[in-house]
């Protein structure tokens, strides 16, 4: 079933994207065994494009952010939030650039950013549907992205795609 | 005099990493918030040296801003490197088009950027 698989593949860039970005800002994450903590700060970014469509959500406590933010050790809710915001974005970048290697192309929304208590995202019944929780020694962190696809769509990887996509954190010189 | 390098990008971290890797290396930054701001500053600071311009930002984004400062025709020396997560080929390719000098997949190592940023402002 194309979705199911189609889920899969998106489970998977998802687990590997969120490790390896973390693992950039030296955050180790492992598998939540548990239920984590609610949520009290959620950053949102929405894709699209002619076949799938959908969002990508991060949320964690406020603490998981001032703990991990790269500009202060003390931030202000503001930096907070901010960073917050450019975590979601760049992990939604890394899930696109990978897509790029199964020849699916999206385009991406600014991020936003939602502040609350005890948060609790409402879950979508049908489509792709991944939730994905982690726990780490600045705390714990969820993952979501939701999206729905075209009918034929069906996620393959091509090793052509793949060899055109540059590495976060490269610099390409013209 | 410190040479004066603009960061534009919609996220006040990205800012404020992209100013303390280079005022480190002795460089000025400049910021602005999205491409309408960029326009305006690369307009407003005749001394700037080179430009870091993200894509995705609100009300203009970082592609388009570059184009419509080459179809000023009035910047053509200045350098311009895109920080962004984006890595889709067509979106370099027109980046590259219109005059940009290179392009980094965030997050971006330090001594990269601030590597990329001497070369183009030696």
């Amino acid at each position: 079933m194309p979705t199911e698989h189609n889920s899969e593949v998106m489970r998977e860039l998802l687990t590997s994207c969120a490790l390896e970005l973390f693992a950039d800002y030296g955050v180790v994450l492992e598998p939540a065994k548990a239920p984590v903590s609610p949520s009290e700060m959620v950053a949102v970014v929405g894709f699209t494009s002619d076949e799938m469509r959908g969002t990508l959500a991060i949320s964690a406590q406020l603490d998981f952010f001032s703990r991990t933010n790269v500009i202060s050790s003390e931030p202000t809710e503001e930096q907070i939030r901010d960073w917050a915001g450019e975590l979601g974005n760049q992990l939604m970048g890394r899930v696109k650039n990978r897509l790029l290697a199964y020849n699916l192309v999206l385009a991406m929304g600014t991020p936003m950013v939602i502040i609350g208590m005890s948060m609790h995202l409402g879950q979508r019944r049908t489509g792709i549907v991944n939730r994905l929780a982690w726990t780490s020694s600045q705390g714990d962190i969820e993952a979501w992205l939701e999206a729905s696809h075209e009918a034929g769509l069906w996620l393959e990887r091509s090793a052509a795609a793949e060899d055109a996509i540059q590495a976060e954190g490269d610099l390409l010189f013209f | 005099m410190s040479k004066k390098v603009l960061v534009v990008d919609d996220s006040a971290t990205v800012r404020q990493q992209v100013r303390l890797a280079l005022a480190q290396s002795g460089f000025d930054v400049v910021e602005a918030v999205d491409g309408v701001d960029g326009q305006e500053k690369i307009s407003a600071t005749p001394d700037l040296k080179m430009v870091i311009c993200d894509v995705n930002m609100p009300r203009m984004n970082g592609i388009d801003m570059i184009e419509a400062v080459a179809a000023t025709g009035r910047h053509t020396a200045l350098p311009i490197v895109m920080l962004t997560t984006e890595g889709q080929p067509a979106l370099i390719q027109r980046a590259k088009a219109a005059g940009a000098k290179g392009w980094i997949v965030k997050p971006f190592k330090a001594d990269l950027l601030v590597a990329a940023v001497q070369k183009l402002t030696a």
